[in-house]
């Protein structure tokens, strides 16, 4: 380790190491610092229970940006992608399943089993989908174009997105204007009629948020997932960091792990002139990329007086509320979920009814007593995780309040683990005879894990202000009022979820500007 | 319904005039008989007494009150030494003032600040990171300026601390009775006084010990007319009146800086960072673009105009407070500046005002133009461009010799 640097970055994340490297690859000496032992952050796999892993604390590495593994050539250093999202199969309280796959067609038929009218309108659904996927894909994969500034660039920029909304055709655009502000609950209802299909269809709209079925602006969310969600990483989230971890290596990043920031430093002028670690030692460098989540870099890692008090209110008022819980059981067999067996993903909600009165509970301080369950079976693409013949099962919990009343302490969490296996015993009967071990994460745990400020997840709520000015209009370029502080987690754009889109923007962010 | 101060079933039996102003929501005496300057040569030749309950009062407390306090305030508060006092004001992130009043400090970690506007949200703001407490005593603590020469020795009458030693803008405890009140060495008129503060409930037992003291010292109650000859006569700005707080600005012209407002030299500017800083230290650098300056504006020029209209010169008896346009030259094309508070200063025998203007003319001893209507026609005067602060008599920072 040095005493100076380039850059900073603080956070060994997925979204840090990706900047890393981005910024040393463009000729930049470059530290890491990551408070934990593990590299990784919400990426990171853990050992749960002894003999039992995990593969990180969300599932989902559909949305991986094929540009970013590209630009880090992360496949020369062991990361094996598959060019389709997973199969995900959506559960229903009666035993009905549907597989939903990359290939329509095969999509389309097992939807039929349940309803002929909700096969079309999957197929319509999906090629509304591919229509739009261009104009999203561009708007979530670059950077925001400076509205301040205006200069002839982001007028560019700008007339290019109009454009490109105009070529999606008349029909879909107006389309698209029409549903991305609806709930979420009001465009599926609109076209299918299965109710536990739909309730599948509309979960990866509120995982992680603040909203309900039918809160409004919830179908932006469900619609930049499914233009995002194309792609599948063999060995889920930890084979990303051990893939980033060796492309950093490579290009010389130096990785200081057990290495927490104190403070970011600033000079007289209020300039980043280098980083305070946990043992008081100090690190140069003109310019710091935080990972951390926006509330973290200028609550904790700055003093009070350096930050203006419009700046401080702005992020006081970023909405950032962990709603789920992280439930990771070991099994002694394998799992069998409505009768089949080898499922690696799933998910839960019954109807759309049944998901908003789950999602009721966090706006009084409470849990669902039967939560939504987005659920991952990883030993079963990657047995090693468990011994032989056992398995793991992660599982994402919804709706559960980051300030529950009356804290989160042992019990309550106890509680809430059993509601999650009671409602797996809807889908998986006898699961519980089967559990050896079993970890529950409340929001708090993740905070103080993670470092995710109230347990959330995403660095900040999707909600279509936080993504359209994402984290704040002052810091929605990465840079930040503080000369020299730029942002590069998941409190940025595009936003939280395993994209490595934010590091690669931040990066990019950094070397234009300097 | 205006408020009544502790005061008020005194005040009100004097106020025979029943000349009242607003302040702050409360009543106040603006004189107690139909003409001021009885009580403005009080304050001047003898000593003056005024109710100041309605100023806002706050007690900050916590081991980090100096640095939320440095943070707050454009001067940095840490330095200030227990039992000291400090004259500043606070500015909003842009640099442009929001407030101003004294801070005084009673302890390590206690401090007491006065301010004209509320203040408690503004402050409150800012405590996040600080061990720090805010609280608004404004209506638990009554005050009294005890203004003049003779201020000293009535207040030695009946407290039990060594006044002659207590430095200007110094403050201290004191027992008086069975009761404690704090005083500190400040004041509004510019000269010798000092300000009291004191539990509401024992509020008119303070008034009426000074009163009965002060009878053979000359004490009057004074009110907010004579005040306000005293306190431009000292050069002493009002908010509202000489410039504005920046949060109740509609117009960003409206709103000033420190340095705008002959405050630049309450500005710590080299140290943590304090709200404004940045602000203030880029204009420090590019310069400022407004002064106020003081305006003595000339009495025989005055005199000759009325004379063409056959009248004798009329000078308002009272301080006025309109914005009068301040011009390069007689031609009065050229408007540089504005007056906004002036007075015929009876001790100076001077007709004097202070100004804002452009600030490439605060050069002092030059000569301007102010605008003076007379027999409905606008014409102009000289007005030569001075410090502020007219008046400054050495025994308002003197301390008697001991014998």
């Amino acid at each position: 380790m040095n005493d100076k640097y380039d850059i900073i970055v603080i956070g060994g994340g997925h979204n840090g190491l990706t900047a890393a490297t981005k910024l040393a690859k463009n000729g930049k000496k470059v530290a890491v610092i990551e408070k934990r032992q593990a590299l990784g952050g919400i990426a990171a796999g853990e050992e749960f229970h002894p003999g039992y892993k995990s593969t990180g604390l969300i599932h989902d590495t559909s949305t991986i940006r094929m540009s970013v593994v590209k630009s880090l050539n992360l496949k020369d250093f062991g990361l094996n992608i598959e060019e389709k999202r997973p199969n995900t199969t959506i559960l229903g309280s009666s035993g009905e399943c549907i597989e939903l796959s990359d290939n329509i067609e095969e999509t389309c038929q097992e939807i039929s089993k349940y309803s002929n009218k909700d096969a079309e309108a999957y197929k319509d659904y999906r090629s509304f989908i591919a229509s739009i996927r261009p104009f999203v894909d561009g708007l979530m994969n670059e950077m925001p174009p400076d509205l301040i500034k205006l200069g002839t660039k982001d007028l560019w920029t700008l007339l290019k997105k109009a454009i490109g909304l105009k070529r999606l055709g008349n029909k879909t655009m107006l389309e698209f204007l029409k549903v991305a502000p609806m709930s979420v609950a009001d465009f599926i209802n609109e076209r299918f009629e299965t109710e536990f299909l739909k309730a599948g269809l509309v979960a990866p709209a509120i995982y992680h948020s603040y909203t309900g079925p039918w809160s409004s602006y919830s179908t932006l969310n469900l619609l930049l997932w499914e233009c995002a969600s194309a792609n599948s990483i063999i060995g889920g989230p930890q084979a990303l960091v051990t893939a980033l971890e060796k492309a950093a290596i490579a290009v010389n990043v130096d990785i200081l792990t057990n290495c927490g920031a104190k403070q970011v430093l600033l000079d007289d002028n209020n300039e980043v002139m280098g980083v305070l670690l946990a043992d008081d030692k100090v690190v140069q460098a003109p310019i710091v990329a935080s990972s951390c989540t926006p509330l973290v870099t200028f609550y904790d890692l700055l003093k009070p007086n350096q930050i203006e008090y419009s700046l401080e209110h702005s992020i006081k008022h970023y909405r950032s509320r962990g709603t789920a819980v992280k439930v990771n059981l070991a099994l002694n067999k394998a799992l069998s979920l409505n009768g089949l067996s080898n499922i690696e993903y799933a998910r839960t909600g019954n109807s759309i009814d049944e998901m908003e009165k789950s999602f009721d509970f966090v706006k009084y301080r409470k849990f669902s007593v039967t939560p939504i369950l987005d659920i991952h079976v990883p030993s079963v693409s990657s047995p090693e995780l468990a011994p032989e013949n056992h398995c793991v099962v992660s599982v994402i919990a919804h709706f559960a309040s980051h300030e529950l009343e009356g804290g989160w302490s042992e019990d309550p969490k106890k509680v809430f683990g059993q509601n999650v296996i009671q409602t797996l015993e809807q889908y998986s009967p006898g699961i519980s005879n089967s559990v050896v071990g079993m970890e529950v994460l409340s929001p708090q745990d993740l905070e103080e894990r993670y470092g995710l400020a109230n347990g959330q997840v995403y660095h900040g709520e999707h909600a279509v202000d936080q993504i359209l000015t994402r984290p704040i209009p002052s810091c929605m370029r990465y840079s930040t009022p503080i000369s020299g502080l730029y942002l590069c987690g998941s409190g940025s754009h595009p936003g939280g979820g395993i994209t490595c889109m934010p590091g690669a923007l931040g990066s990019e962010a950094i070397l234009k500007n300097r | 319904m205006p408020i009544k101060s502790p005061f008020f079933p005194r005040t009100s039996q004097l106020c025979t005039s029943m000349y009242w102003k607003e302040w702050a929501g409360y009543h106040a005496v603006s004189s107690y008989g139909t003409l001021h300057d009885v009580e403005y040569f009080a304050f001047r030749y003898s000593a003056g007494l005024l109710d100041i309950t309605p100023l806002f009062k706050y007690k900050i407390t916590g081991t980090d009150s100096a640095s939320f306090l440095s943070r707050v305030m454009v001067r940095d508060i840490s330095q200030l030494k227990i039992g000291r006092v400090t004259y500043c004001c606070w500015c909003n992130e842009d640099g442009k003032v929001v407030d101003d009043g004294t801070v005084m400090r009673r302890g390590e970690n206690e401090f007491f600040v006065t301010s004209a506007d509320p203040c408690f949200s503004w402050f409150s703001r800012f405590t996040r990171g600080y061990d720090v407490e805010v609280n608004d005593i404004s209506d638990q603590i009554a005050g009294l300026a005890v203004q003049g020469p003779t201020s000293r020795d009535i207040l030695k009458k009946f407290c039990d601390v060594d006044l002659d030693s207590l430095k200007f803008f110094s403050t201290t405890s004191a027992k008086v009775k069975d009761f404690e009140i704090y005083i500190s060495r400040t004041g509004y008129t510019g000269d010798l006084g000092y300000e009291l503060w004191i539990e509401n409930e024992n509020a008119l037992t303070l008034w009426d010990l000074i009163m009965d003291y002060g009878k053979s010292y000359d004490l009057r109650p004074a009110g907010l007319a004579a005040l306000d000859v005293t306190r431009v006569e000292a050069g002493l700005i009002l908010k509202d009146v000489d410039y504005y707080n920046a949060l109740h600005t509609l117009i960003e012209d409206r709103m000033s800086s420190p340095y705008e407002i002959s405050l630049g030299w309450t500005v710590n500017l080299e140290r943590d960072p304090f709200n404004g800083q940045a602000a203030l230290k880029a204009e420090k650098q590019a310069g400022s673009n407004w002064a106020i300056v003081g305006l003595d504006i000339d009495w025989v020029e005055i005199e000759e105009l009325y004379n063409r209209h056959g009248l004798p010169p009329e000078v308002g008896s009272t301080a006025w407070r309109d914005s009068i346009p301040i011009y390069v030259d007689s031609s009065m094309n050229k408007q540089i500046g504005y007056a906004t508070s002036g007075t015929w200063s009876p001790i100076l025998k001077k007709n004097i005002a202070l100004a804002t203007i452009e600030k490439k003319y605060d050069q002092i001893d030059s000569k301007l133009q102010i605008e003076v209507t007379v027999e409905h026609k606008r014409h102009t005067v000289t007005a030569t461009v001075s410090k502020p602060q007219f008046y400054n008599p050495e025994r308002k920072t003197s301390n008697p010799v001991k014998s």
